[in-house]
């Protein structure tokens, strides 16, 4: 699939995309919606590439799954249908056919999650995310910046650590192995995110400190907010004054922010029809399923204890999940 | 320009002062060179002239660094950031963007000047770097000699007063190190840019900065030459006999998006020869290293290991014969010390026994008992590489391929690695290194390899083979002469 014939999204589309398929992912536990959805967020991010979901991917995503499935099927006891039951204390079970079903959907859950994040990475910049917060916002947009570059840097550092135990003689693949990687690949992960966070800093992403009559209307401002705490927590039937009170903090203190402005975007990112077109449908969607969710309560969800049952199919989900496909026919990053 | 005046710095949970009571003036358009041996405070001292010590790193922080009148305690790194651009030693790693001409646009950017402005000083930059023919290529898939060159001209965005190098000569080829300096060179005489620069390979810059500095335990080395001291170590003696094996690669053939990286290479590596695989930055030394230990498969061709085909074994089969060390060696390294580093190879090469006294030995051979307790990541980058060096070669390979050795390595320590490679030779082991260094492999090797886009171009003795590229022919001349060489071509029209 050829990318880069079709015009660029604006990030602020994908922004909006990945909010609400990440909302979806979050609402919906019905296996098939999340298959579908799962399906969706792969489709887009092979469009966006121009490269298939790699093994890597795809063999990740089963260990999340397998591994979910397993752990709740050793340490839930619900359910009714019993699979297996040994007589051995503690090992002995009951394992459940319920347990296998929750585990597994608690997975997909996980995982298609994990791809609306991936799509996220690959098409936004950390350039991108920070041209959107304001630089008083300083530890908002380092802490993005290292959160959106981690993902990749940890696999990096998984693949790199793997061979590295092959070469010194390791099996490859041995499940005893993954605790041995973990320690050193976040740390090898949070290494080149924080180089990242110093390169920022070096080239002038970095916070200030108010000053003149901005370090008094900072200071109020953070007064306010511990006073409306304060009086929602000693006095919760005055929560509408403290409400109040908090507004007109957030007010004075974005004013303050606003001299901190985020960098100014030296290329135009034109808002085109298409990507108006991916909002609208990714809004579409989100709003879609929260009032499902809502409304029909159930429609999403599935609870397999405490009989085990399988999950019904409805169109309108379905149809909300397509919505979020735009962008495998629209556009790039 | 920089006024320094007794700096103190130590960095947090460190009892030792990374630099202590220095004292230096730096004038407008001055170029001065820092060297050192690793972890002497180098890249500190750069990191307080750009404010990132103690802004970034916290720590206790003594004495006043004062650059172009901001004083850098008071001054958030955001002021001085148009002061001082940076450029980093592994600049890949720190790109937030994903093209050029964004990569140089966001530091002007930062500065909220009008988008028009930065367009302009960003082609501006681009064009004066020659990056201009690169515009379209993703971050990526630029060669480490293009990406420094985007790393100058991200940190040039700003239009700052002084510049900060840190080792920006590292991973480049002689080509891409010849025009780093040439460029530092054209923007002090042009712009009056007042550049530190922070470097191992020293020769690059002999007769190119007004003045040089060795640091020495954070402190200025007084009253000696500005030469960097060359440390000698103790002669190594390897604990173990090797058996001897014959590695053969034929007609390998491989292409990246559809860009040949191997086209037809044919090698044969005896037991007892120091081989050294050299070329230009991304002309397939790493991929052919990685296809002769099996972790890269090749589209086409055989690799033989005493006649049995190596792609047909597993990886970690395939180790126990040949001993590969990365670049990064960071990346061999996930243990909790030094000691349980070197001994997990050891345990994987005798079916997890307890390893016995040949750990002990290589401790001692590779002069780690000093680092045997401490955390393979709090050691300094040419510590690092020994570490790596010793968990591979207390497998007992027969074959030992090493990617870029000498980086981060002072001079003592680079000597020090070719006494060892020669006695892993005697031993009857075959050793195969990619480098940049032309001094370490007329030196070190008993044949070189050039590769060029993926093609040996020449084979034989390595100073003939190092003749064959006028670049690798200039860093020779260079190391062996010194100013002389740079004298004479700056005196050329």
């Amino acid at each position: 699939m050829d990318s880069s014939a079709r015009p660029r999204l604006n990030p602020s589309a994908w922004l909006l995309w990945t909010a609400c398929a990440a909302t979806a992912a979050l609402l919906v536990r019905n296996p098939w919606y999340l298959l579908g959805l799962a399906g969706v967020v792969l489709l887009v991010g092979w469009r966006l590439t121009g490269e298939p979901p790699g093994r890597g991917t795809l063999a990740l995503a089963g260990s999340i799954i397998l591994a979910s499935t397993a752990i709740n099927l050793l340490f839930s006891r619900a359910g009714d249908t019993v699979l297996l039951e040994f007589d051995i204390p503690v090992l002995g079970g009951p394992y459940t056919l319920e347990a296998f079903l929750f585990g597994l959907s608690a997975g997909l859950q996980v995982v298609t999650l994990l791809l609306v994040m991936g799509v996220f990475s690959r098409a936004v910049t950390a350039a991108d995310l920070l041209r959107r917060t304001p630089r008083g916002l300083y530890p908002i947009g380092v802490a993005a910046t290292i959160g959106l570059t981690f993902a990749p840097h940890a696999r990096q550092a998984f693949l790199d650590l793997r061979e590295a135990r092959q070469l010194r003689g390791a099996l490859r693949g041995s499940w005893r192995e993954a605790p041995r990687l973990l320690t050193p690949m976040v740390f090898e992960a949070l290494e080149r995110a924080m180089d990242q966070a110093e390169s920022l800093a070096a080239r002038g992403w970095a916070s200030t400190l108010p000053v003149g009559n901005h370090r008094w209307q900072a200071a109020l401002a953070y007064a306010a907010i511990a006073a409306a705490v304060l009086l929602c927590a000693a006095q919760p039937h005055q929560a509408i004054l403290a409400g109040g009170l908090l507004v007109v903090a957030l007010i004075v203190r974005w004013m303050t922010l606003r001299e901190d402005a985020s960098p100014i975007r030296h290329q135009l990112e034109p808002w085109r029809p298409i990507d108006t077109l991916v909002a609208a449908f990714a809004a579409a969607a989100a709003l879609g399923l929260l009032w499902l969710s809502t409304r029909v309560p159930g429609m999403l969800g599935y609870y397999p204890y405490p009989t085990a049952y399988i999950p019904p199919v409805a169109w309108p989900p379905l149809a909300a999940i397509l919505c979020l496909a735009v962008p495998a026919g629209v556009g790039r990053a | 320009m920089i006024s320094i005046d007794r700096l103190h710095y130590t960095y947090p949970g460190s009892t030792e002062a990374a630099l202590a009571e220095l004292d230096l003036d730096v004038a407008a358009g001055d170029r001065m060179l820092v060297g050192g041996v690793s972890g002497s405070g180098k890249s500190t001292l750069l990191r307080s002239v750009n404010g990132l010590v103690p802004h970034f790193y916290g720590g206790r922080f003594g004495g006043r660094v004062v650059v172009d009148g901001l004083d850098t305690r008071v001054s958030s790194p955001r002021l001085l950031a148009a002061k001082v651009g940076t450029v980093f030693q592994d600049s890949q790693a720190r790109f937030l963007t994903n093209s050029i001409e964004e990569e140089i646009g966001f530091s002007l950017e930062l500065a909220r000047i009008s988008p028009a402005q930065v367009r302009r000083q960003a082609i501006e930059i681009a064009t004066r770097m020659g990056l201009t023919e690169l515009r379209s290529r993703r971050l990526e898939r630029l060669s480490a000699g293009e990406r420094a060159r985007l790393g100058i001209a991200a940190a040039l965005g700003r239009d700052p007063a002084v510049l900060v190098l840190d080792e920006p000569l590292t991973h480049l080829d002689p080509a891409g190190a010849r025009a780093v300096v040439r460029w530092v060179r054209e923007l002090s005489h042009e712009d009056g840019l007042t550049a530190i620069i922070a470097e191992h390979r020293q020769e690059w810059w002999r007769g190119q900065v007004s003045h040089v500095i060795q640091l020495d335990a954070g402190r200025i080395r007084q009253g000696g030459s500005t030469e960097q001291p060359v440390r000698a170590y103790p002669p190594v003696e390897i604990p173990y006999a090797v058996a001897p094996s014959l590695l053969k690669a034929e007609d390998l053939r491989l292409a990246f998006n559809h860009r040949p990286v191997l086209d037809g290479v044919n090698l044969s590596i005896e037991p007892g020869e120091i081989l050294a695989l050299i070329g230009r930055n991304g002309s397939g030394k790493t991929t052919l290293l990685r296809c002769l230990t099996g972790l890269q498969r090749p589209a086409h061709g055989a690799i033989l290991l005493d006649e049995i085909s190596i792609l047909e074994t597993p990886v970690f089969e395939t180790a126990r014969k040949i001993g590969y060390v990365p670049q990064p060696p960071s990346s061999m390294l996930f243990s909790e010390t030094v000691r349980e580093e070197v001994e997990l190879t050891a345990r994987s090469r005798n079916g997890n026994a307890t390893p016995g006294e040949e750990v002990q030995r290589w401790a001692e051979a590779l002069d780690l008992v000093s680092l045997w307790d401490r955390h393979p990541r709090d050691l300094s980058a040419g510590e690092r590489q020994r570490v790596a060096l010793a968990a591979v070669l207390v497998g007992r390979p027969s074959v030992v391929l090493l990617d870029e050795p000498t980086l981060g390595m002072d001079g003592g320590r680079m000597a020090w690695l070719g006494q060892t490679l020669q006695a892993l030779r005697e031993a009857g082991a075959a050793v195969v290194v990619a480098t940049h260094d032309a001094a370490f492999v007329v030196e070190a090797a008993t044949r070189a390899v050039m590769l060029d886009h993926g093609r040996i171009v020449a084979e034989g003795d390595p100073a003939e083979v190092l003749g064959c590229d006028p670049d690798f022919t200039y860093a020779l001349e260079l190391a062996r002469t010194g100013t002389a060489v740079q004298e004479r071509e700056h005196a050329a029209p």
